[in-house]
């Protein structure tokens, strides 16, 4: 309830043709806009002027660990904002099926830094156990009818859907709304008094007092980050069919030594990569594994192929053959490097939680980071590059 | 500023956790810095993809499966 208010407050309005609210049970925003959009089973909405406001709006929302939320972006500009961006439009949009998310449009640059700096941002802010996933098919439905609307300046919408029913969460009532102008982000204020514990929190204790559903459910929120963290490190199913098993059943013994000032699932990450490393010792009868195996490689660290990539270039590949080349490539990494990145990027994990989690200094999760960053994208660059011009395969320079 | 200064900055960039003035530089380094703008962009879309791609999925008669496993043998207590 905190959040959704926060995030009304803080609804710029530059526009007159742009009404955003939030409501209980679905959402209203310029009648044109949402004539053209099924929101039957849209949870939430938001919509700014700029992306900053977009991006803040999402970090501002408290979605719950384990919430799976369904983001969708999407921007359109004002004509002066074309001109002086040189964006004529974009739009996103998604599939459900796939997961994956497809830049429609021809424009990129600036527009398209933001918006992927709006999902970052998302994915970053909401915590390790919202998984975030960008598989929506009524965001280019909306976008569609944001063209035809009368419009000014609007930069940017996100809107977000996800599976956990909030309507009880949600006290905001719909109705035409007077706006403030726009507000910077620093400026929202926090509702007072009203800092929630984490909800983890609450099922921790239920299942020290016995409520085994109340593990359930934990086990619901985390089992498939745990099932890929498991995978990436082993590289290897069965052992993270095993990994996942034992992770949990691990935790659930150690409950009591869970001291809560850490995340229930940072915790839970910690054990699960210690599993998944003695799970490889075990398989190399012995051998001592650690996260700093391969660790001195100095690929990497300054970027060779300065190739730029294609627009969109997963679109020259099909799913299985792109989850191939994503598979190998970060398989590829170095030990110390992959897990970093995973717990980071994919997970979303802090820095601060990725150190504690594999007990590693910031300083070096910064370093591994840079360098896994560095060295996926040189990789992938071979797939994903442009093509100079017929006659030339595919990998060629 | 100079490319490794730029790389050194990369992923505070990336992360958006760089102060207004040294983003400015970044984007005046950027504006003269074609390597620069690519390993950048790219860099960006590497992290979007691996996000946005479920590599590893867990199938769900699969997650039922070890689910059931892990809670019956919580039940009994480990």
């Amino acid at each position: 309830m905190r959040a959704v208010r926060a995030v009304r407050a803080a609804l710029p309005a530059r526009g007159a043709g742009f009404l955003w609210e939030l409501e209980a049970d679905g959402l209203a925003a310029g009648p044109d806009f949402f004539a053209a959009v099924d929101f039957a089973d849209v949870a939430g909405f938001f919509a700014a002027v700029d992306f900053p406001a977009a991006i803040g709006f999402l970090a501002d929302f408290a979605f719950e660990e384990g919430d799976e939320v369904e983001v969708a972006g999407f921007a359109f500009v004002s004509p002066e904002d074309c001109a002086a961006t040189g964006v004529t439009t974009i739009s996103a949009e998604s599939s459900p099926a796939r997961n994956r998310w497809l830049a429609r449009k021809t424009v990129f640059g600036e527009a398209k830094t933001l918006i992927s700096s709006l999902y970052a941002a998302f994915a970053r802010t909401q915590g390790p156990g919202t998984t975030c996933v960008t598989a929506v098919d009524w965001d280019f439905a909306a976008g569609e009818a944001v063209k035809s609307c009368p419009k000014t300046h609007l930069a940017a919408c996100a809107a977000v859907r996800y599976t956990r029913d909030v309507r009880t969460r949600c006290s905001v009532s719909p109705g035409p709304q007077d706006f403030p102008h726009p507000t910077a982000m620093s400026t929202i204020q926090p509702i007072a008094g009203e800092l929630e514990p984490h909800p983890d929190v609450a099922l921790v204790a239920r299942v020290r007092g016995g409520d085994v559903s109340a593990y359930d459910t934990l086990v619901r929120k985390y089992d498939r980050q745990i099932f890929r963290i498991a995978q990436h490190i082993t590289q290897n199913r069965e052992d993270a069919e095993d990994v996942m098993q034992d992770a949990f059943l691990k935790a659930y013994e150690k409950l009591d030594q869970f001291q809560g000032n850490s995340k229930f699932y940072t915790w839970l990450v910690r054990i699960a990569v210690n599993e998944s490393l003695m799970r490889l010792r075990k398989r190399r009868t012995g051998k001592m594994v650690s996260i700093d195996e391969d660790i001195e490689t100095e690929e990497g660290s300054v970027p060779r192929d300065l190739a730029d990539w294609a627009p969109d270039p997963e679109q020259n590949y099909s799913q299985s053959e792109l989850a191939e080349i994503l598979r190998k490539t970060i398989q590829g990494l170095p030990q110390g490097f992959r897990i970093v990145f995973v717990l980071r990027d994919v997970e979303g994990l802090s820095t601060e939680e990725t150190a504690e989690t594999l007990g590693l200094s910031i300083p070096a999760v910064k370093s591994r980071l840079l360098r896994a960053r560095l060295q996926l994208r040189e990789r992938l660059s071979r797939y994903f590059r442009k093509k100079k011009g017929p006659g030339e395969s595919r990998n060629e320079k | 500023m100079t490319c490794t200064e730029f790389l050194a900055l990369l992923d505070d960039l990336i992360d958006d956790s760089v102060t207004p003035e040294v983003r400015a530089d970044l984007q005046q380094h950027l504006r003269g810095c074609d390597h620069c703008e690519v390993t950048l962009s790219t860099t960006r879309k590497t992290i979007e993809i691996y996000r946005s791609h479920e590599i590893y999925d867990l199938p769900a008669g699969l997650r039922e499966r070890l689910h059931a496993a892990i809670m019956a043998r919580c039940k009994k207590g480990c």
